[in-house]
């Protein structure tokens, strides 16, 4: 299998290569003078996170092109290069050897739990800040931070966990479900944070089922579930079996409310079971405080670059971030190595100093000799001693009767105790 | 009679999957790999077909008659050119028209779960209680279906004689006046046309994703070893046995068994019976691979 798994892998590397060249070539066509400054991307384009990892990839582009078009770094152009991880670890390791030795970058943003996690030894090794701005997992939580060169732009699964107990308990008065969980790392390590802090704050989990990947037919965990008789039932599903499970529900009668977590998400998961059966479903996902100015501003740039507004959840803006961070990291330092960025990403991004919240205006301020504390698009971007970020607001999305995952509420969540 | 019921729907899905692949590992003496990416090119050229607006039966037989051709040409341009260096060169060749198949997909339809557009459904009744869906009673019908039709056709027919022949003894079968190389392109079309069936199937009952043919290679495969490496019949019965097995083993053991239980009673079948379900009835003796 590993001689298979490798040819898909050069496949995917010679079309991930091809495209991130397609993709580099406009912001060398503004380029300035000096050596490009390299910014690696490495993400999941395929295997699971790959209906996420286009957005992020996105982000990168309007982030390397919005630095480029206000002079670069030290005056010197940008280049992105994408690299595909496979959404495995494997993928991560080989996807940034090959970002760090051969093409030479100073910093790798995007891998998610998994990945990011494998590559803690190797980012202290080379000297190689490595970012996540997807990836929840709770082995992050006091992994990172300064002189370990790793960061997360986005919140912990343990919050996100705390995050779904508040707001079913808080927002929609529920406080007894059926868990259902995936047999798979990030979906039974978001359960296994909910399934704690909802126990913790006066919910009950009636009853707790687990569904074995890849099967075709769920027909006698649903008999199972049916037989607690829940309203509500919490999904922390995968796409795939996600579907399969709804929709035999539906088939079988079953008229549950959905809580789901970030997996199912998505409108392919809305279009795949039909949007009668989706709609109602609920999921909680992290957010800007509403009207905030950094927000608007990266929402309608990237609208304008790619026809589209970014979806909240997709983490964009957490990735937009990531990179605008860096390059502003960089630039207080006054060189473009790993360990620059590592030594000054806390400082610039805060608290404390000229809040600003773009490139050019960070670029400015930092000429002018003051402190900055870049505010992100998706959040304060406040690290902590561990390299990991609060999230400001929670948004409660839900299914619409026409299929659209539509905003219920913004609540504020800087105040949820941490679990 | 829940048991019945989910175990005669799983079974037929594993069935209908595997039954094409057992038929070439009959005939052509290996484990042909891209079946599983037959599946997959089955489900999103039946999605292709019924977005053009087509009927969802006419876009599965279009589907399937499709995947015959594919698999047909895949036979005359692959693995009849390779076929005399052996089985290994065979099958590694079907690992590489897998990797074909699942990219040429991939780069069309692209990396996002899709699914069909068909109207929402509730299961029939059955004296009260939700028996099945529409499209699961005709994935249990079309599977007996073939299952019989695939026994009266090698059993009574002139072609499907000659398939038995050519898979026995191929040189005994040319001397006998029949054309293997005819009979090949017959089995290969008749196999990727019902894997190609398959996949539809499975893309009703869920949605359409790009691992759908690497995650059902796998059952294939286990239901191919328990029914007896070369064996149709003993696959037919495999399917029913894992299916029913599993069914079952859930009443005793938490549902994220699935798989283990699936493999428990491989383990337990082959410690017994190392020729596979087609022992009990004598088979598998003569086999040399």
């Amino acid at each position: 299998m590993t001689a298979i798994l490798k040819t898909n892998r050069r496949r995917c590397l010679a079309l991930i290569g091809a495209v991130g060249l397609a993709l580099a070539a406009p912001s060398v066509a503004l380029a300035q003078d000096g050596e490009p400054v390299k910014m690696g991307l490495l993400v999941g384009l395929s295997g699971d996170m790959g209906p996420w990892a286009p957005a992020l990839n996105n982000a990168a582009i309007l982030a390397v092109e919005e630095i480029n078009a206000d002079g670069g770094i030290l005056g010197r152009p940008v280049t992105l290069i994408a690299e595909d991880n496979n959404s495995t670890v494997d993928g991560a390791m080989r996807g940034a050897t090959k970002l760090v030795s051969v093409d030479g970058v100073s910093v790798i943003i995007g891998p998610e739990s998994d990945p990011i996690v494998a590559l803690r030894g190797y980012a202290k090794d080379n000297k190689i800040p490595v970012i996540s701005t997807s990836g929840g997992t709770e082995a992050l939580d006091d992994a990172g931070g300064t002189g370990t060169y790793i960061y997360r732009t986005n919140a912990s699964d343990s919050f996100l966990g705390v995050v779904h107990a508040k707001m079913l308990l808080d927002e929609i008065k529920q406080d007894e479900v059926v868990l259902v969980v995936e047999n798979l790392e990030g979906t039974k390590s978001g359960a296994e944070t909910f399934k704690r802090a909802y126990e913790r704050l006066g919910g009950t989990i009636t009853k707790e089922i687990t569904l074995a990947p890849g099967q075709t037919s769920y027909l006698s965990e649903l008999a199972d579930v049916a037989s607690a008789e829940p309203e509500m039932v919490f999904l922390a599903v995968g796409q795939t079996a996600g579907v399969n499970f709804v929709k035999q529900a539906y088939q079988r009668g079953y008229e549950w409310d959905y809580w789901v977590t970030a997996e199912l998400q998505s409108p392919d998961f809305v279009n795949a079971v039909g949007a009668e059966v989706a709609a109602g479903a609920m999921n909680p996902v992290s957010s800007q405080v509403e009207g905030a100015k950094s927000w608007e501003r990266f929402s309608d740039a990237y609208e304008a670059r790619f026809g589209e507004k970014p979806e909240p959840g997709f983490y964009q803006a957490e990735t937009y971030d990531a990179f605008i961070a860096v390059a502003l990291a960089m630039e207080a330092a006054g060189e473009t190595t790993g360990e620059a960025v590592d030594a000054n990403l806390i400082k610039v991004s805060g608290p404390g100093g000229k809040s600003v919240i773009s490139f050019a205006d960070g670029v400015a301020a930092l000429k002018a000799g003051e402190e900055i504390d870049y505010e992100g698009a998706s959040g304060k971007l406040d690290f902590d001693e561990h390299g990991n970020v609060t999230i400001p607001a929670t948004r409660l999305l839900k299914v619409s009767e026409d299929g659209e995952w539509e905003t219920v509420t913004i609540v504020d969540s800087s105040a949820f105790p941490a679990n | 009679m829940d048991i019945i019921t989910f175990g005669l729907i799983s079974a037929s899905v594993i069935l209908l999957s595997s039954v094409g692949f057992a038929l070439i590992v009959q005939v052509e003496g290996f484990l042909n790999i891209a079946h599983g990416q037959m599946l997959l090119l089955g489900a999103y050229s039946g999605l292709f077909l019924s977005n053009l607006g087509l009927h969802i039966i006419p876009a599965s037989i279009g589907a399937a008659i499709f995947c015959g051709l594919v698999g047909a040409l895949f036979y005359g341009l692959l693995f009849r050119p390779v076929k005399a260096k052996g089985v290994l060169v065979l099958l590694f060749t079907s690992v590489g028209a897998a990797y074909v198949i699942y990219g040429v997909v991939g780069a069309i339809a692209g990396k996002r779960m899709l699914a069909f557009d068909l109207p929402l459904v509730r299961a029939m009744k059955l004296f009260g209680q939700p028996f099945m869906t529409i499209y699961e009673l005709a994935i249990v019908i079309v599977a007996i279906a073939v299952a019989l039709c695939l026994h009266l056709f090698l059993a009574y027919t002139p072609a499907g004689k000659s398939i038995r022949a050519v898979a026995d003894n191929e040189d005994l079968a040319r001397a006998r006046g029949i054309d293997p190389l005819r009979t090949s392109y017959l089995v290969w079309f008749v196999a990727s046309a019902l894997g190609g069936l398959a996949g539809v199937f499975l893309g009703i009952m869920g949605s359409l994703h790009l691992s759908m043919g690497w995650q059902q290679i796998i059952i294939i495969l286990a239901t191919t070893v328990l029914g007896g490496i070369g064996s149709l019949y003993g696959v037919m019965l495999a399917a029913f046995v894992i299916a029913f097995g599993i069914e079952i083993g859930l009443i005793f053991v938490p549902a994220s068994y699935r798989s283990g239980l699936a493999f428990l009673i491989i383990v337990v079948v082959l410690l017994v019976k190392p020729q596979g379900l087609q022992a009990l009835w004598g088979g598998g003796r003569d086999r040399t691979h």
